[in-house]
């Protein structure tokens, strides 16, 4: 076990602090639950935050509105911009973008949104398995991976947006889409349901800061053990997650999300 | 035909507008600034080429899925040209907005003690020093659609659905409240804004700030 220390931050109405916690344990972080009402002056003791998925403050004004304004994320935006990395799951995510730090390129600034999804085919919350594949190592969390994967989306405001088309290619030049929706073999996503929300640009994960805040729609904590995959998936994932059928041991076995959270171990030395 | 305004509001306390007063008086520093904070729903209708101002009451009430008498209260009202082309930043809102009366489940609209029809929906409470400020809040990218199919036979016509945000705040000027309330509503950053989003919301003015006097 690593001796990083992470906090996975609770907000009343986040429902994946549980398996959150649980799966970055697995990974090898010391991980902790901070809930939103205690003593928050703690956090300096920690490497670095999760923020989980669910629907934060019911998603009431809109999603994740309420907690960007919480006392204890304001701590955390300390933190964050001393370098600690963030990853912000579904709901996370939507909280560190009302939060400014994603993209974060003026502080505190609000430049983006995560809208309601919008494709022909669907209308508002949409869950199925796609496809992400990295674009850029500029991030903390996707500097080691190569390689497309197969993960879980459950949302229905995902969709990265902002009314500044200038700053939208500013982003995308600088490599902030970190992560991309895309085929089972990495090929563009051909619209939905590869692009499960309609966002420009496929993008599934987008960087702020200097790299090291990730806002990240789909779950990785839902992808971190093989059996959580279903059998029928396409592609490298898809035949592992087959060959093991009916073999518990094996079905254990690291599942694609898991490199995600296991980045924090990446602190162990340089870390608190 | 007229532009028609359909407004709901809810029978039971508005949750969203409690939590959001919260926030707004805790975290973004408002305190007692805020006197009240309202949320309305509504939808202006426009272009309507079927039927009579009777018959779209009718419609809105018992066909739409906008109404359910169980959790809301309704008002129909005439409004004025222009709303629409607004929302699109074509023009700029139509003031005054709300015309007459054409049906509502609160009576005492009927016979409204203000002649101002959005004061009279808004009931807000007297204070002395205190300024109303109604914002209206549509979608930033779409924000006039095609009526649905199914709430009228045959008819024809857009409709702009908003949300209604109506701040009653402490200030020494009407000036003053409108630009607190601006500066308190739309979402610009961590510590500034939160009501209206403006990258994903398009915002108006509903009527003009007004004080509140009291009785």
């Amino acid at each position: 076990m690593s001796r990083v220390a992470v906090a996975v931050l609770q907000f009343p109405g986040l429902n994946c602090e549980t398996e959150t916690l649980r799966e970055l344990t697995r990974a090898g972080v010391q991980a902790t639950l901070v809930r939103w009402n205690e003593r928050s002056a703690h956090l300096a003791r920690y490497a670095g935050f999760v923020i989980p998925g669910g629907f934060s403050y019911q998603d009431r004004i809109r999603a994740g509105a309420i907690a960007a304004k919480s006392p204890l994320l304001e701590e955390v935006v300390r933190e964050v911009e001393k370098g600690k990395p963030i990853l912000g799951i579904c709901n996370g995510a939507q909280i560190l973008v009302e939060a400014g730090l994603v993209p974060g390129e003026e502080a505190g600034r609000i430049d983006l949104c995560l809208a309601p999804n919008k494709v022909k085919a669907w209308s508002g919350y949409h869950a199925r398995w796609v496809f992400v594949k990295p674009e850029s190592p500029s991030c903390f969390f996707t500097e080691t991976l190569h390689e497309p994967f197969p993960i879980v989306v459950a949302h229905g405001e995902g969709r990265f947006y902002t009314e500044d088309q200038g700053m939208w290619n500013s982003l995308r030049e600088r490599g902030r889409f970190v992560l991309r929706y895309c085929g089972a073999q990495g090929e563009s996503a051909r619209g939905f349901p590869e692009n499960p929300n309609g966002v420009a640009d496929d993008v599934a994960g987008m960087s702020g800061l200097d790299g090291q805040v990730l806002a990240f729609m789909p779950h990785p904590e839902r992808a971190s053990l093989l059996w959580q995959l279903p059998e029928d998936l396409p592609g490298v994932w898809g035949e592992r997650r087959r060959a093991a059928a009916g073999n518990k041991e094996e079905l254990q076995a690291e599942g694609p999300g898991r490199a995600l959270l296991a980045a924090f171990r990446r602190l162990e030395g340089g870390g608190t | 035909m007229q532009p028609l305004v359909f407004l709901l509001r809810r029978r039971a306390v508005d949750l969203v507008a409690v939590s959001a007063a919260a926030t707004l008086r805790d975290a973004l520093g408002l305190g007692e600034r805020l006197r009240a904070l309202r949320r309305d729903d509504g939808y202006c209708l426009e272009n309507l080429q079927e039927g009579s101002q009777e018959e779209w009451l009718r419609a809105c009430v018992h066909r739409s899925s906008w109404f359910n008498p169980n959790t809301h209260r309704h008002a129909l009202f005439v409004a004025a040209p222009g709303a629409h082309a607004a929302a699109r930043q074509e023009g700029s809102w139509p003031e005054p907005w709300l015309g007459s009366l054409l049906g509502s489940d609160r009576p005492e609209l009927a016979e409204p003690p203000s002649c101002d029809h959005l004061e009279a929906w808004l009931s807000l409470p007297r204070e002395r020093d205190s300024y109303s400020v109604s914002l209206l809040a549509f979608d930033g990218e779409e924000p006039v659609r095609t009526l649905p199919r199914g709430y009228w036979p045959d008819a024809q016509g857009q409709v702009l659905a908003f949300q209604l945000w109506t701040l009653l705040l402490a200030a020494p000027t009407a000036d003053a409240a409108l630009e607190l309330a601006l500066e308190v509503s739309l979402a610009r950053s961590r510590d500034r804004g939160l009501l209206i989003h403006p990258q994903r919301e398009r915002w108006a003015l509903a009527a003009p700030v007004a004080a509140s006097l009291e009785e």
